[in-house]
């Protein structure tokens, strides 16, 4: 009992007399502690934050009627259940159908047949991200509004707010135009309308052709998730779009090797430099060593009192370290990937018993030599 | 009596100051990893993001608007089809930035009939061996623009003339097509029926409109229907800066940008100064951004590079931090010798002088050790994630150097001043 207080006493003594010194070694290890837990803090996040960001690529997953042509637009809620609300970014679906439109050319006014595609305008902002829109999409459902692909818009020419008759058989329909998207792609031939509208002409009420999801695969595979959705919902049939979901698998992995290499690379310097300055504050204390030993303590005594120390320190610096790199991770989450970045309890235990075992092994390490010294040697000085 | 104090520097108690040396090394390796990665970084991703396909699309202009529902098309008129040549195609080889034009694919497409069902059939480079006009070859065509492709069967390598064929996995499972058949496709041209047998030597599974379509080469198509060298769309894929407000300007309006502003536009390799480039060589075409790759690519590389320079920045801090501490050590380290100096009647100027050449050299030493280390990291990185080795940036060397140079005097003048201030007589006491 005597002998643990004594122990303690030591202990607090040697943090104590010996501020600057200790400042030092606890400000190292917080710091490099600190980065590398927030390096580790992103790393451990950076699959589900930029497989988010790769939504910006739009739809990964289609789905289409297993039988026919046609399925229940109801499905769709079935699969985004399966799939995990908060997973699916978005889902659009679409009823295509051909229908005649009028050039607006004051002089030629020929008719041409137009892809129309009735759809949910409210998901273009999540399915179709990198669609520049001119003039808005309209919000309210069944409005009469239609929007129209760049090459539509000005092979007929038509500009915004101007109308436009769709001709379907012996049905035709009036709208206006309240947007013009340009895409690059296919969509710049076609034109969108809201579904119910879709539905009035072209019939089939309650049903689409194909629907595209935007969803966050995350760690989970989306061949797995396409297979689970094919196994719970009948009638349909969901595939991926390899074009964006196989590029996606590429990217995500890269990133990640990257990440990871610059996280050991840094991790590695870092509890380097670290145990070199703990190496140079042991290596240092050669002549506290030889009196502790002149007045007769153990080698081992001798050990466990500066491991001790080393433990502490490396302890405590690995929790301030632990928590000044919980708040650099999250200025690294807010500014590239605006938001969070998720509280991983590994890290926080990775960090603080790393942060203990580099401490107690850089001073391990000087002891070993300084340990045997001749205490009359050293104290008598060089 | 300087130079013999420096000299015995080098040679007694050289040991203790290896960890020095050891930890300035290490902290400038760190910074000189991350800053070659993070400079290389936004070059290689950009190669990577290049699997999501051609970003930019080349058309004849026409009054045409395509009617066609996940690749089948629906009636439409075509009869007033405008072309462009397989020339065309090459010169895109031949702009100012042909050497960010990483691929690209012409296709011709017609309509056909296999087993009776309606079919659209393209014509295009597989992964043919193209010799531009100025004498250079490459090898072009959809092989590679169409990374996400899986192929049963083989890849058409040279197509040329001969009578092969890729079939969708869709069209080849309702037909009962497989490998190696030989399958009739029947054209209608100009109200005559032209019959011609193809072999298929692989099916397409590809997840968008392809799996309903047949690919065969370009010149095999455009001699059975004799089309001469038409063709009619060209994929490109290039590499491209992201997207700026510049940019964006010229998107929307190129007329609106100042004599200055357009060079630099110009000069620089955007999507749509590219593409802007492909209409100036080829009379009578649309050069289009596929917006869904090169706007994506944009913000994707914007984010990647951030995070790349918020990591470099963690990890500078990290490096000053362990350079600065242990020279901070080693100098309270030396309490007693700064003490004797001072005894035997060293003015302080000189005792401060003595210690910054020291810490100079060993700064400088230290630094140029840890830069090429840390170019060993960066390469080693590239290597193992991107297969192309970092370069070694001689550049950022004296960068580096200077750094670890300017933060180990940093970490030392401090407790240089307090070691100084302290009585002799104390110090040497003990």
């Amino acid at each position: 009992m005597k002998n643990v207080r004594m122990f303690l006493r030591l202990i607090i003594h040697a943090i104590r007399e010996r501020k600057s010194r200790t400042l030092i070694i606890f400000f190292a290890i917080s710091v490099g502690i600190g980065i590398i837990s927030a390096l580790s803090s992103v790393y451990y996040d950076i699959n589900t934050k930029m497989a988010k960001e790769l939504r910006a690529y739009g739809a990964n997953i289609s789905v289409k009627a297993a039988e026919g042509d046609k399925f229940s637009i109801e499905k769709i809620d079935n699969i985004k259940k399966i799939l995990g609300e908060e997973s699916v970014v978005g889902v659009r679906p679409d009823l295509y159908g051909v229908a005649d439109v009028k050039s607006n050319n004051s002089v030629l006014k020929s008719k041409m047949p137009v892809v129309v595609v009735g759809t949910w305008f409210d998901q273009i902002d999540e399915v179709n991200p990198y669609w520049k829109i001119t003039g808005s999409i309209p919000v309210e459902k069944g409005v009469g509004e239609a929007v129209l692909g760049e090459t539509v818009a000005k092979k007929l020419n038509y500009g915004i707010g101007d109308k436009l008759k769709l001709t379907y058989g012996k049905l035709s329909e009036k709208f206006i135009v309240g947007a013009v998207i340009k895409t690059g792609g296919n969509p710049d031939n076609k034109i969108f309308l809201d579904i119910e509208e879709a539905w009035k002409i072209f019939g089939n009420k309650g049903y689409v052709n194909t629907a595209k999801l935007s969803v966050i695969a995350g760690d989970k595979k989306p061949k797995s998730l396409i297979a689970s959705v094919n196994k719970n919902v009948s009638g349909i049939e969901a595939g991926s779009i390899k074009r964006i979901a196989s590029s996606e698998g590429k990217i995500l992995s890269k990133i990640k090797s990257v990440m990871y290499l610059v996280v050991l690379v840094i991790l590695a310097s870092t509890v380097l430099c670290v145990s070199t300055t703990m190496m140079t504050i042991i290596a240092e204390r050669k002549k506290e060593i030889a009196l502790k030993k002149a007045l007769g303590a153990s080698n081992i005594i001798v050990i466990s009192e500066f491991l001790t120390e080393a433990f502490v320190l490396g302890l405590t610096g690995g929790i301030a370290g632990y928590v000044f790199g919980y708040l650099c991770a999250q200025l690294i989450g807010q500014s590239v990937f605006d938001s969070y970045i998720s509280f991983k309890i590994v890290v926080v235990f990775a960090t603080v018993v790393l942060s203990a075992v580099v401490a107690g092994a850089s001073a391990m390490f000087p002891l070993k030599r300084v340990i045997n010294v001749d205490p009359s040697v050293v104290l008598k000085g060089e | 009596m300087f130079f013999r104090l420096m000299k015995r520097t080098f040679t007694k108690g050289f040991k203790s100051k290896i960890l020095a040396v050891a930890a300035i090394m290490l902290g400038t390796s760190m910074a000189t990893a991350m800053l070659s990665i993070s400079m290389d970084i936004g070059d290689k991703m950009n190669r990577e993001l290049k699997s999501y396909g051609s970003n930019i699309v080349v058309k004849p202009e026409s009054a045409y608007i395509p009617a066609e529902i996940n690749g089948v098309e629906i009636g439409g008129k075509r009869d007033n089809r405008k072309f462009l040549t397989e020339e065309d195609a090459l010169k895109i080889k031949m702009i100012f930035w042909r050497h960010n034009i990483v691929n690209l694919a012409p296709y011709l497409s017609m309509q056909t009939k296999v087993k009776g069902g309606k079919v659209t059939v393209k014509g295009t480079w597989f992964d043919d061996e193209i010799r531009i006009p100025s004498g250079e070859k490459y090898r072009l065509g959809i092989k590679d623009l169409k990374s996400w492709w899986e192929i049963k069967g083989e890849w058409i390598q040279d197509g040329k003339s001969n009578n092969l064929a890729m079939v969708g996995s869709d069209l080849a499972s309702e037909n009962n097509i497989s490998k190696g058949d030989l399958i009739k496709l029947e054209f209608n041209k100009d109200g005559k029926r032209i019959e011609k047998e193809v072999i298929v030597k692989g099916i397409i599974s590809s997840g968008d409109e392809a799996e309903n379509q047949i690919f065969v080469p370009l010149n095999f198509l455009q001699s059975a229907l004799n089309m001469g060298n038409k063709i009619e769309k060209i994929e490109v894929s290039a590499l491209t800066s992201p997207v700026n407000d510049l940019a964006r300007k010229a998107g929307n309006d190129p007329e609106s940008l100042t004599a200055e502003e357009f060079e630099t536009w110009y000069c620089t390799a955007y999507a749509n100064s590219i593409a802007y480039q492909i209409e100036e060589v080829i009379p009578g075409a649309v050069a289009e951004q596929v917006r869904q790759i090169s706007e994506s690519e944009s913000k994707i590389l914007g984010k990647i590079n951030l995070l790349m320079v918020l990591v470099t920045i963690a990890a500078l801090i990290s490096s000053s931090l362990g350079i600065s501490s242990i020279m901070t050590t080693k100098v309270l380290e030396r309490r007693q010798e700064i003490g004797l100096m001072k005894a035997i009647g060293a003015e302080d100027m000189n005792i401060v002088l003595f210690f910054l050449a020291e810490i100079v050299i060993f700064a400088f030493v230290g630094g140029a050790m840890g830069f090429f280390l840390g170019s060993a990291f960066a390469n080693i990185i590239g290597i193992k994630v991107f297969s192309i080795p970092v370069a070694m940036k001689l550049l950022l060397a004296p960068f580096v150097i200077i750094l670890a140079v300017i933060i180990a005097v940093m970490g030392s003048i401090s407790p240089l001043k307090i070691v100084l201030k302290l009585d002799p007589a104390e110090v040497l006491h003990g």
